[in-house]
């Protein structure tokens, strides 16, 4: 039943996703051709000519920014599709939480982002369904409880035959609350899934140690 | 320059039209086709230079387009355009026969970029 859910879920998104794209893509030519028309046949000196200029150019960045929403996702969907417990770039897969978790807490002025990668192999071997809602989870609770104004740095280290993903806050507030994360993937019975998890306090640090990928 | 002949083929109707519009400010003479069925019909009877074409369409999508152009013998370069947002529709467009491809929304002067390319491949 659950893999009916997530195809369902997943061929929803993507084709959501590509009318989205559709969409973006008229009123993207559409802004174009304002802007051939004005660049063709108005003083550019003009204040009609600047402040049109200027409405065209946002529309433009807001179409960008929709665009970005949009190929995340994508992404998503295509994860969601994929064959369970195919192998899995942590990596990217924490790069595409940050971005998608990130649009939702921007308001808190949270800000989160992940360094490359140290680890020499970053393919973990775990369901790809189970793996994002592990990482989903850890990362929205993270961000719901984080002071505005404060960073939570990400990455990944190899250690013996576990790609452990750091995640790293300045917060240092955060500590004290550091338990009720593991509470929360507890009570989702995540954890005992996923290897171990270590909440190391002051300066607030937590440590999912995901099984390597072996070829 | 030689003013070239593209043919756009695309069932969103007002994107292909103001896509039209901006090459035609430019100097293409631009057709446009709203499925895969009018564009066979279409270069059955006219030549072009470079043909652009959306992968998804009722009744005949862009690959199914694509393989008949080829099956034909027809050697107008084919630039794809795939909303899916992942370059993997587009790569196996190339491998059967494109010139190239495009995501969209599409990059104006990528678009312009590669069809000048393309007709100069051709």
């Amino acid at each position: 039943m659950d893999r009916i859910w997530y195809d369902l879920a997943g061929k929803t998104t993507r084709e959501n996703t590509h009318e989205l794209n559709n969409v973006f893509a008229i009123i993207k030519e559409c802004a174009g051709l304002i802007q051939d028309h004005l660049s063709m046949d108005m003083n550019s000196e003009s204040t009609f000519y600047k402040k049109t200029n200027n409405s065209v150019k946002t529309i433009e960045n807001q179409i960008s920014r929709g665009m970005e929403i949009a190929k995340n996702l994508n992404l998503l969907a295509h994860v969601i599709g994929l064959d369970r417990g195919k192998q899995e770039n942590l990596y990217e897969i924490v790069r595409l939480a940050i971005s998608l978790t990130q649009a939702s807490w921007k308001k808190k002025g949270v800000n989160i982002c992940i360094k490359s990668s140290g680890a020499s192999s970053e393919f973990v071997n775990l369901d790809s369904v189970l793996l994002h809602t592990v990482i989903f989870l850890v990362l929205s609770v993270l961000l719901e409880m984080s002071s505005s104004g404060s960073s939570i740095k990400a990455f990944l280290k190899e250690k013996d035959n576990y790609i452990n993903l750091h995640l790293i806050s300045n917060d240092r507030n955060l500590a004290p609350e550091a338990e009720s994360v593991k509470l929360k993937l507890l009570e989702q019975s995540l954890v005992s899934l996923n290897g171990i998890m270590n909440i190391i306090k002051n300066p607030f640090s937590m440590v999912l140690a995901f099984p390597k990928k072996t070829f | 320059m030689k003013n070239l002949k593209i043919l756009l083929v695309d069932d969103e109707e007002k994107f292909i039209s103001a896509l039209a519009d901006r090459l035609r400010l430019r100097g293409f003479i631009v057709t446009t086709e709203l499925d895969g069925e009018y564009a066979i019909e279409k270069i059955e009877t006219e030549s072009f230079d470079v043909m652009v074409v959306d992968l998804l369409m009722p009744r005949m999508g862009g690959i199914e387009l694509l393989k008949r152009i080829k099956y034909s013998g027809i050697d107008t370069p084919v630039i794809l355009l795939t909303g899916h947002g992942s370059s993997k529709e587009g790569i196996q467009g190339m491998k059967l026969g494109a010139y190239d491809y495009l995501m969209k929304p599409i990059a104006f002067e990528e678009l312009l970029d590669k069809l000048y390319k393309a007709s100069s491949a051709n």
